[in-house]
């Protein structure tokens, strides 16, 4: 059996070219339509707006997709991107099909972290408030389930779900009881937090995200052959000069601060960094120049869609962003699983 | 005339095992350029472990291994897969892989100092070498046991090393992918030190023969040597018998747990 790749570059300018049609139709789209005129009138200004006689758009209507729609179809092709890497980087680093963005405990770290501070202090810091004490919250867990692994790595890769899944529940734990003593409010950033949601994305905090994509467009592009080296097994990385527990650890760290810093702004966008792995190596193989590429593109049009159909589909309410994914993903999984079986 | 150079060498390594056993008791080794030697011994005897400190997988807590005459870890991960390969067996290998894109992971160590071509040129050459062109494109996944062993061997020979470790190369294969892939080792212009079970197929690939015995080196020398009746007897519990081909008078081995002698 012959196996078939596409060429990089025609992959890369089909999923350009999806990304480019979702975005205006993302900013076009939600509980109040734009129609595309005004769109562009805002995009070209007033003065290119006349030259094409188009008419100047409304103050409110400019702020909704100026302030409002813009950022937020910016943070999800930048958190969907990210997230897409980490899964792809977590798959690697455990050699473990199953591995995704939230094994760190992240999302109930997030969640209990903002939970507090709604119940404690407040926004003390303004608009971010919410955003700083979702990230600590994270980074709390995920140092956590880091300081459980690293202690155990000899004995493998598979105690990170373990470690994950047992910090996980602790800070479900925390974040429900402060949710049942008292604050009421605080229940629905729970439901934020374990979600997801673009509603909070805003010019000054998506600075968060671009910072979470950076590291890891830095890290990858330093480190790719070095993932490579990953994909044959521990001992034959060691014989091509690489450190695989040095690695790994490098990975889980990267991985952790830049979920943590997505979680703090979105919340959870459960499967993206699941799914997206597993299609991209379809199209390009598992080596890690080209699957990095294709699945930071392909996964912000997952969540840019996504979040497209969760503000349609009960519009003018708009739906958790990681319902959709979730559902899309577990479907997925299911295809996964009755196609392993058949091979 | 010159001596041969010595690539590797150790002294007076110890390791010990989990249950307290020595799994190497005092080894000391050199292992000369151009040598092909096998490690043989019972299972758990530290074969495995002693390749694994050779090869610097594992630091040596105590005793000393050198690379080129230098503590291998003060030589740097990239020289050293310069240097040196290891084919590990039953690795865990991304099954989507092709086999090129896994042939290819042999030259990571490269990519910083040569250009593209020149990589893609030995790749080539390791794919022809391990006679794998029929399978370039094929996923990993698809491979039976010996075609996986070449494609290990295959990517281990891109790294173009000096020397080439190799854990058990024989498992799982069938008798003749045993000798076809033990015959193409021994083809190699390369240093090559295995560990190998297939006491019978050893006189064909190996010049010399390390026999370990409760992780002490109780033979080392040419097979015949290393392989005595005595030493067979007593490392192995079987008794060697010597016989020769009745048409070609090819001198063979024959291992046998009877403790009479075969007539034959």
């Amino acid at each position: 059996m012959i196996i078939r790749r596409f060429p990089l570059s025609v992959v890369c300018v089909a999923a350009a070219i999806i990304l480019g049609l979702t975005l205006p139709l993302g900013v076009a789209s939600g509980g109040l339509d734009i129609p595309a005129k005004t769109i562009f009138s805002v995009l070209l200004g007033s003065d290119l707006g006349a030259f094409f006689s188009l008419e100047p758009a409304s103050k409110p209507m400019t702020k909704i997709i100026i302030d409002l729609r813009l950022p937020r179809m910016i943070l999800a092709s930048i958190v969907g991107g990210g997230l897409a890497i980490v899964g792809v980087l977590l798959q690697t680093a455990t050699r473990n099909d199953l591995a995704d963005p939230f094994l760190f405990g992240l999302s109930s770290g997030a969640a209990a972290g903002a939970v507090l501070v709604i119940t404690f202090t407040g926004d003390f810091l303004g608009i971010w408030t919410l955003p700083i004490a979702a990230f600590v919250g994270g980074l709390v867990s995920a140092v956590t389930v880091l300081a459980l692994v690293t202690r155990t790595i000899h004995t493998g890769p598979e105690r990170l779900v373990l470690a994950g899944l047992a910090v996980s529940f602790l800070f479900t734990a925390i974040a429900n009881y402060f949710v049942f003593a008292g604050d009421q409010r605080a229940a629905h950033s729970v439901v934020f937090w374990s979600l997801g949601g673009l509603g909070l994305a805003r010019w000054e905090t998506i600075g968060f995200a671009v910072l979470g994509l950076s590291m890891l467009i830095s890290f990858c592009s330093l480190k790719r052959h070095q993932l490579d080296a990953l994909l044959s097994g521990d001992d034959t990385a060691h014989s091509l000069g690489i450190n695989p527990k040095k690695m790994r650890i490098e990975i889980f760290i990267v991985c952790a601060f830049a979920t943590g810093l997505f979680v703090s702004l979105v919340g959870v966008i459960g499967f993206v960094g699941l799914m997206v792995p597993h299609l991209a190596r379809a199209f390009v193989g598992p080596l890690h120049g080209a699957l990095l590429i294709v699945c930071g593109l392909f996964g912000a049009v997952l969540v840019v869609s996504s979040d497209i159909v969760s503000r349609l589909i009960l519009a003018p309410q708009e739906l958790p962003i990681g319902i959709i994914t979730a559902a899309i993903g577990a479907l997925f999984v299911i295809f996964l699983v009755i196609r392993k079986r058949s091979v | 005339m010159k001596p041969p150079e010595i690539l590797l060498d150790c002294k007076n390594l110890f390791f010990m095992g989990p249950k307290g056993q020595w799994l190497l008791d005092n080894v000391s080794l050199e292992v000369k350029a151009g040598e092909k030697i096998a490690v043989v011994g019972p299972n758990g005897a530290g074969k495995t472990i002693l390749q694994r400190h050779l090869s610097g997988r594992l630091k040596a807590k105590c005793g000393s291994v050198n690379l080129l005459g230098r503590p291998i870890e003060e030589v740097s991960p990239v020289n050293r897969a310069q240097t040196m390969a290891v084919m590990s067996q039953s690795e865990h290998i991304e099954p989507l892989l092709s086999v090129e894109e896994y042939i290819s992971l042999g030259r990571i160590p490269y990519k910083q100092q040569l250009a593209a071509t020149e990589n893609l040129s030995e790749i080539e050459r390791a794919i022809s070498v391990c006679g794998l062109n029929n399978f370039k494109y094929q996923t990993i996944q698809t491979l039976s046991g010996g075609e996986r062993q070449r494609a290990s061997l295959a990517r281990a020979i891109a790294q173009s090393p000096n020397l080439l470790f190799l854990d058990e190369p024989t498992n799982h294969l069938d008798l003749r992918a045993k000798i076809d892939i033990l015959k193409l080792i021994r083809e190699l212009p390369i240093t090559a030190v295995a560990v190998i079970h297939e006491l019978a197929l050893l006189a064909d690939f190996a010049d010399r023969v390390i026999v370990l015995q409760n992780g002490k080196i109780v033979a080392d020398g040419p097979p015949r040597q290393s392989l005595s009746k005595k030493i067979v007897w007593d490392v192995f519990g079987v008794n060697l018998v010597d016989v020769s081909h009745p048409t070609s008078r090819k001198q063979f081995q024959v291992f046998d747990v009877l403790e009479q002698d075969i007539n034959l």
